[in-house]
């Protein structure tokens, strides 16, 4: 009866865990997070990344409440244990913000999103490295 | 009996690892420049990624199942009726109005789908291109996130129409001239030991004397 109660703990167990060993690219934080209010805000977006991410057309785009674009066009994928995605901005005044991400996957498989901040302090952005 | 519960478990596992396996959405479809790969005809600029496929179907060919057209990239082969298909990607475009235009290369729009939500992520419209030519796909996303004036974050996605011989004429280029450098080696691997031989011959000639 043990036998048979282990056996079935042991396949339960890899029936749950299993999917997340293929788990695809899924976004696993964002800096700033969605819909934060941010006092310091250090000019540079970060989000992170699960999955089989590819190197294949990453991209993130930071826009004003006006939509009016923010970020430099400087989008970096660094592929690693935890894929991180990096923007950096021109210097942000007080104000709601959005941004737009996207990796896509080994497979094929698009992972994109938007995510909303706000920045309440002074102004802040990172300088556009050469 | 143990068997058959291993063989249970087996077929459990097997069947949840293919629910969550991920479908290629580009499979089996031609990308650009007519390879074939995971990504299919992937078109994106920063804001935004879709699907691009045409689909042409000859005058002639018979519509039944088993003809069905096969996908083209952004190199469509020939003129004539063609069916366009867009397929959005980001999932979060399929909640927000979108409008889709085809222009030809001096700007004129030769079809036009209005501003309207794609459910279905999936946008589609024939288009009869009547000259061979560069033609233009132009995806307008009216982003309520991001609110940006839909023709700053437009996706444009150049086509040609019956172009594609061009480049094959560049791909023929490239054989000519390797079958020129293959046959100067043939005539240089035939003609080099023939030229070198009767010197080889007279030098053992003179030797005997």
């Amino acid at each position: 009866m043990r036998k048979i109660a282990a056996k079935s703990l042991s396949a339960l167990l890899l029936l749950i865990f299993s999917p997340i060993g293929h788990a695809e690219g899924v976004l696993l934080k964002s800096d700033p997070k969605n819909n934060a209010e941010v006092a310091s805000f250090d000019g540079i977006v970060k989000l992170w990344f699960s999955g089989n991410v590819s190197e294949r057309s990453p991209s993130v785009v930071v826009v004003d409440a006006k939509g009016n674009r923010v970020d430099n066009a400087d989008t970096r994928l660094v592929l690693g244990e935890r894929h991180r995605l990096t923007a950096t901005t021109k210097p942000l005044s007080p104000g709601p913000y959005a941004l737009r991400y996207r990796v896509v996957t080994e497979d094929g498989l698009i992972v994109s999103g938007v995510s909303k901040f706000s920045i309440t302090g002074q102004a802040a952005g990172a300088e556009v490295q050469p | 009996m143990n068997t058959a519960r291993a063989f249970l478990i087996f077929t459990l596992l097997v069947t949840v690892g293919q629910t969550v396996a991920s479908v290629p959405l580009g499979g089996n479809r031609k990308g650009a420049g007519g390879s074939y790969d995971m990504y299919g005809c992937m078109q994106t600029n920063d804001y935004y990624v879709v699907n691009f496929a045409g689909y042409q179907v000859a005058p002639n060919q018979a519509k039944d199942s088993k003809s069905l057209p096969e996908a083209e990239c952004i190199d469509l082969p020939a003129t004539g009726k063609t069916q366009i298909s867009i397929d959005l990607l980001d999932l979060d475009l399929r909640k927000k109005p979108v409008a889709l235009k085809i222009l030809r290369e001096d700007g004129q729009t030769v079809a036009e789908l209005p501003m309207a939500i794609a459910k279905q992520g999936v946008l589609s419209t024939m288009v009869d291109f009547k000259t061979a030519g560069k033609y233009q796909a132009v995806l307008m996303v009216d982003d309520t996130d991001l609110h940006t004036p839909p023709e700053v974050s437009a996706l444009h996605i150049p086509i040609t129409v019956a172009l594609v011989a061009e480049q094959s004429g560049g791909q023929n280029g490239l054989l000519i001239l390797f079958s020129i450098i293959g046959l100067i080696v043939a005539a240089a691997a035939y003609c080099v030991p023939r030229l070198l031989k009767p010197q080889s011959a007279e030098s053992a000639h003179s030797s005997k004397f």
